[in-house]
């Protein structure tokens, strides 16, 4: 375990980093994996179940072994691939899922239970007695279960997330993915070129090749010197494309800032939604293992790994390396180790064939498998089924290739069996406009895949329809690629590791089998086998050959599986990206909210937006008391509320009254001008859904108003009923709800304030109840609709949005002499529940304008959205629920919204059902609490005593019915 | 009474990083138009005389000659006028096509300078690789809004003025990012 001669690290630039607190050098260019090899760290996780010793198996994504944590506090992070994690000055690591320290983990224990604890082993165990579930069976298993641990703060770190728009997404930057972007950038085509590792290149920064008469990293860096000269290419690097969507569209998640010791502010990942129009997955391959006894200990490596180090790292991953294949690959990596100056002692093919290469000094055998291996936290021997003994630190194992097909599945395409890969390779249907190049398509070799990759790239760029660029293929060779699977090989009862990231061996499979879970779906949930972080990268087509060798079955014969996204992990926080907080959505706020927030105004969110609740004195302790006190300055002389988040939509057009008077169920086709009306808006079925006030201010126009929660429900309905249902009709529309500051100005003196502002007359004859004018308001061109939420004398007046902040406290100013009270959302509730008026806890979704009383609201005298369906024999019955007032006998008891009505003397139960409290407040006007409610016949039955029951909240409070309307029945204050 | 003052929405918002800005435009109308049914051709003619711009397609915006006024098409038979500075009367355009102030239902902010693109990249579904000129109605952070790409490096962007300074916020924490 030494530094070679060679590698892509960058000698002059060594980094210090943390080790379990110990601390070690390494190079720029290096991953956290290559630097522990480097220094000789072999043991560097424990296993997920048994806690056996695990080290570094990979050299990439596919890692299922060193898994660590990297860095401290809130910023630690768990299960992170010690292959995939890019060295930094300061970096601090430890190791995981041990107690004690990994070389001596007390939970290794587990370890001699083994054979107790295979698979199905929860599932059989844990059924009795059925209580110890949760008490015992539960806390134990979870506290031993898992892997890294989380902070348990909160993240420190920001994420975001990015929109991509191009015509050719190419994943993967090995030599299929670099011809290719060469030939279809060069076609002119909008490229976007992503790799998930920090250094494009693939699979030629660790193999030895030579492309154009140069070494294959020089082809490399000239490739993408030209690539970045072109301004139709992007090239992103540590950005993983893991996901393939609908129509094109793919999830790459951009890696911006760990590789650096700090984000300094700025955004740790970026996750990227790319629009295509054509993807190029040229993914490559993943090298898979054998299984053999023993199979899992530090020092045995996939063999293109062992090759990878040895080239791009410079390390040699032992001092005495051996090397076990079934195909040509590993003897050109043990060519390659060899000729980077590391030590091969053995290279052992199962197949009885000539040696495939010249390997000097080591020892050949063939027609021969490893049987079994030792060393206690690291190899040290290994032996053969012809008897031999080796003595070796880390042996190579090159079992065959998987082709990365993964994306090619996320659509539920199902990858077919090639033979003479002994692979599977991409098939049935892929994701709408995606087309695979290289080793991931089965191309195993290097002037296949390049001649693939450009192939590939040229038919793309023809059907989007540009010229064919005549490039010059790059000169390379195909090396040797010949494989007879081998998969497994029995031994002395020591298990043989399928899953090295689940603990899944070779047994676990078989009793399966024995078990009847032979389908591959049903293999991996009870064997958990591919479920873990890696998905099975390493081990599902390997699990797959020793299910089919345990049933007798060909490998397509026993089946596949396919992939779901995400293809490496990605962090939840990525997901959230930036809405954290109050960024989880906008904010939108009234216009008079600068001035409000100057009066220390409570807020509530009201959907997205901000309204002030109330608006507290001095002096005063309880919400209650600046409610009350709101509420009564109302009725006693004038209040002013913010209204402006009210739906206002212009509509115009010669048919606007028309239109109109088919949207709302009662009378608007004679609506005079400068007069506005309530309105209730029904559904297709009948039921009530929005209410509110039309004003006919012009020729031709009208301007509607909405509730607040329902603005824009109304208006997409309007616009599908003005598009869809009567395209005839001159009507078009147009929301102006934030265009407008609207203030409620209510109560007794609101016509005397108003009147100080706005030199229109007033006056009940000139301006009466239900009149809408455009009006001049303190120099501003405004408007004045005399309506009343409150049952006071009311007006509703708007100016342009800008002018809203100098409106109210031009109000405020004007209004001193009355004492003008702001009131807020409370009082404004308070108010229309003593007058009776309906709002969203009234309008459910599910009651009729009966239910509410409005039923001479409903014309039958026209044609409207809802006239028929309102007339289903059940929504006109005599029995329905009708919308009274309740008064409880002790006025501070209150019938609280949620109370069931039952009358006196019955059970509460579902049968004995009478209705419901809607809105329940504290009335300082009654000095009592009131509420609304629905009562069966409720109609007829004012006067009458009922019990409104909270089970839940255990109240049972005794009410008398009367009218919904129970502040000023007559309306003679609001037409005053 | 002394006549009500107006307020900018976002008080004149200008920040600059690195030759990039993002600015509150507040000297400008914007006057949404609509086409009567059956009448069309006329009203797009009477709009041209008016603005001395064509009446937009689809995607697509148009300019007077001073460059001082731009049509948006924003959906089927409507487009946003955009008008800087003063507007002259609309009454005689106002026989042949229906005319909406909504000046104070939106903000208008641009980005523009070398990261504008890469910024508004963060937030916006929408191909910006549009032409110039080209516009679209699109969602920013959840908010609706319409962009126009002005210049190569530039755009305006249109959204709900009552949540202004979510929209300024989400402009301004992309441009932090790519800076």
């Amino acid at each position: 375990m030494t530094r070679l001669e060679t590698g892509l690290i960058n000698r002059d630039n060594p980094l210090n980093f943390q080790w379990n607190g110990k601390t070690y050098q390494g190079y720029e260019g290096d991953t956290l994996a290559s630097a522990l090899l480097a220094n000789g760290e072999r043991l560097v996780a424990r296993s997920f179940k048994y806690h056996r010793p695990r080290g570094v198996f990979s050299a990439g994504s596919e890692e299922p072994s060193a898994l660590v944590q990297l860095r401290k506090g809130a910023h630690q992070e768990p299960n992170t691939r010690a292959t995939a994690a890019e060295l930094f000055e300061g970096l601090e690591a430890t190791s995981q899922n041990h107690r004690g320290s990994v070389k001596w983990d007390l939970m290794s224990v587990t370890d001699l239970f083994a054979p107790f604890l295979g698979a199905g082993f929860y599932y059989k165990t844990f059924m009795w007695p059925k209580s110890f579930w949760e008490k015992i069976y539960e806390p134990v298993i979870r506290s031993s279960a898992g892997l890294g641990r989380l902070s348990m703060e909160e993240d420190p770190d920001t994420y975001d997330k990015g929109f991509l728009h191009c015509d050719l997404l190419i994943i993967g930057a090995g030599p299929s993915g670099l011809a290719a972007a060469l030939a279809a950038g060069k076609a002119g085509a909008d490229v976007i070129l992503m790799d998930e590792d920090f250094r494009m290149g693939g699979r030629l920064l660790g193999e030895a090749h030579e492309i154009d008469g140069m070494a294959a990293v020089d082809w490399v860096e000239a490739a993408l010197s030209t690539l970045s000269k072109m301004k139709n290419v992007r090239l992103y690097t540590r950005t993983t494309v893991f996901g393939a969507y609908d129509h094109g569209i793919y999830g790459a998640l951009e890696r911006k800032t760990d590789h650096l010791p700090t984000s300094d502010g700025k955004p740790r990942q970026v996750l990227w939604r790319i629009y295509s129009k054509r993807a190029l997955l040229c993914g490559g391959a993943t090298e898979r293992a054998i299984a053999f006894p023993n199979n899992d200990r530090p020092g045995v490596m996939l063999a293109g790994a062992v090759r990878a180090y040895a080239n791009r790292y410079g390390v040699a991953c032992g001092k005495a390396i051996s090397i076990l294949t079934n195909n040509d690959s590993g003897w050109q990596a043990a060519e390659d180790i060899a000729a980077s100056g590391g030590n091969i002692v053995a290279v052992i093919d199962t197949r009885d064939k000539a040696p495939r290469a010249n390997v000097p000094g080591a020892m050949i055998v063939t027609g021969a498998h490893v049987i079994n291996t030792s060393g206690r936290q690291g190899l040290h021997r290994i032996e053969l089924s012809n008897g031999q003994t080796i003595n070796t630190d880390c042996l190579g194992v090159a079992g065959g290739w998987s082709p990365n097909v993964h994306l090619t599945c996320h659509q539920r395409g199902r990858p077919v069996w090639n033979e003479k890969i002994a692979g599977f390779v991409p098939g049935g249907e892929m994701p709408v406009g995606m087309s695979v190049a290289g080793a991931a398509n089965g191309s195993m070799t290097l002037a296949a895949a390049m001649k693939a990759g450009d192939a590939e790239a040229k038919k793309i760029v023809k059907a989007l329809g540009m010229k064919t660029p005549a490039t010059k293929l790059p000169a390379a060779k195909d090396e040797k690629f010949a494989i007879t699977p081998f998969w497994h090989a029995p031994g002395k009862g020591a298990r043989a590791w399928i899953d090295l990231q689940n603990d899944v061996t070779a047994k676990d499979i078989k009793m399966s089998q024995k078990e009847g879970f032979h389908a591959v779906e049903h293999l991996k949930r009870y064997t958990t086998l591919g479920m873990a972080t890696d998905q099975g990268k390493t081990s599902n087509v390997l699990g797959l050959a020793v299910m089919a060798e345990a049933t007798g079955k060909s490998i397509p014969e026993t089946g596949t599986t396919i992939f779901r996204p995400p293809y490496s992990p990605v962090p939840i926080g990525a997901f959230g990206g930036r809405e954290r907080g109050m960024e989880f959505h906008p904010t939108r706020l009234t216009p008079s909210n600068a001035w409000a927030e100057e009066q220390g105004a409570v807020f509530v969110e009201v959907g997205n937006w901000m309204r002030a609740q109330w608006f507290p004195r001095a002096g005063e302790t309880t919400w209650r008391e600046s409610v009350d006190r709101e509420a009564l300055a109302v009725r006693a002389s004038v209040g002013i509320c913010d209204v402006s988040t009210l739906g206002k939509i212009e509509i115009k057009g010669k048919d606007a009254a028309t239109f109109l008077n088919r949207i709302y169920s009662n009378a608007f086709a004679k609506l005079k001008l400068g007069a506005t009306r309530y309105g209730l808006m029904l559904r297709e079925d009948g039921i009530c859904y929005d209410d509110g006030t039309t004003a006919h201010l012009n020729e031709n126009h009208f301007v509607m108003t909405t509730t607040t929660a329902n603005a824009v429900l109304v208006y997409r309905q309007m616009e599908f009923a003005r598009q869809c249902l009567w395209p005839d009709l001159d009507v078009h529309m147009m929301s102006t709800t934030d265009a407008w500051a609207q203030f409620a100005v209510a109560g007794p003196n609101s016509r005397a304030l108003l009147q100080k502002l706005i030199d229109t007359d007033l006056s009940n004859d000139a301006f009466p109840f239900m009149a809408a004018r455009e009006v001049n308001v303190a120099g501003v061109p405004g408007r004045l609709f005399r309506i009343s939420f409150s049952g006071e004398l009311a007006f509703e007046v708007a100016v342009p949005t800008r002018y809203g902040d100098a409106l109210v406290r031009a109000l405020m100013e004007a209004g001193k002499e009355f004492d003008v009270t702001p009131y807020g959302t409370e009082a404004l509730g308070v108010l229309r529940i003593e007058k009776g008026h309906v709002t969203g806890n009234e309008l459910t979704g599910q009651t009729t304008a009966l239910n509410i009383g409005l039923g001479m609201m409903t014309s039958d005298k026209k044609d409207y959205i809802g006239s028929v369906m309102r007339k289903r024999e059940m929504m006109m019955a005599d029995d329905q629920i009708h919308l009274v007032g309740v008064l409880p006998v002790d006025p501070q008891e209150q019938p609280m919204a949620g109370s069931h009505f039952v009358t006196e003397g019955t059970a509460p139960t579902t049968e004995n059902d009478e209705g419901w409290v809607t809105s329940s407040c504290y009335s300082p006007t009654f000095d009592s609490y009131v509420s609304l409610g629905f009562l069966k016949r409720g109609r007829d039955r004012h006067g009458e005593m009922i019990r409104a029951w909270d089970g839940l909240r255990g109240r049972d409070v005794l009410c008398k019915v009367i009218s919904n309307h129970m502040y000023d029945p007559e309306g003679g204050r609001q037409r005053g | 009474m002394d006549k009500l003052l107006a307020k900018p929405l976002l008080g004149g918002l200008k920040k600059e990083i690195g030759g990039t800005v993002l600015s509150e435009v507040t000297n400008t109308t914007l006057l949404a138009l609509a086409l009567p049914n059956g009448k069309e051709a006329a009203a797009k003619t009477a709009i041209k005389t008016h603005f001395g711009a064509t009446y937009p397609t689809p995607t697509k915006s148009s300019q007077s000659k001073d460059k001082k006024i731009r049509l948006v098409s924003t959906q089927a038979d409507q487009a946003f006028a955009i008008i800087e500075g003063r507007v002259k009367s609309t009454k005689t355009l106002g026989a042949k096509t229906y005319i909406t102030d909504i000046t104070d239902g939106w903000i208008q902010l641009r980005l523009s300078g070398p990261k504008a693109a890469e910024a508004l990249e963060r937030l916006s579904k929408v191909d910006l690789r549009m032409p110039i000129g080209g516009t679209a109605r699109t969602d920013l952070e959840h908010m609706g809004a319409v962009i126009v790409k002005e210049a190569a490096d530039q755009f305006l962007l249109l959204s709900m003025s009552s949540s202004a300074k979510s929209f300024a916020h989400a402009l301004d924490v992309s441009l932090e990012n790519v800076s």
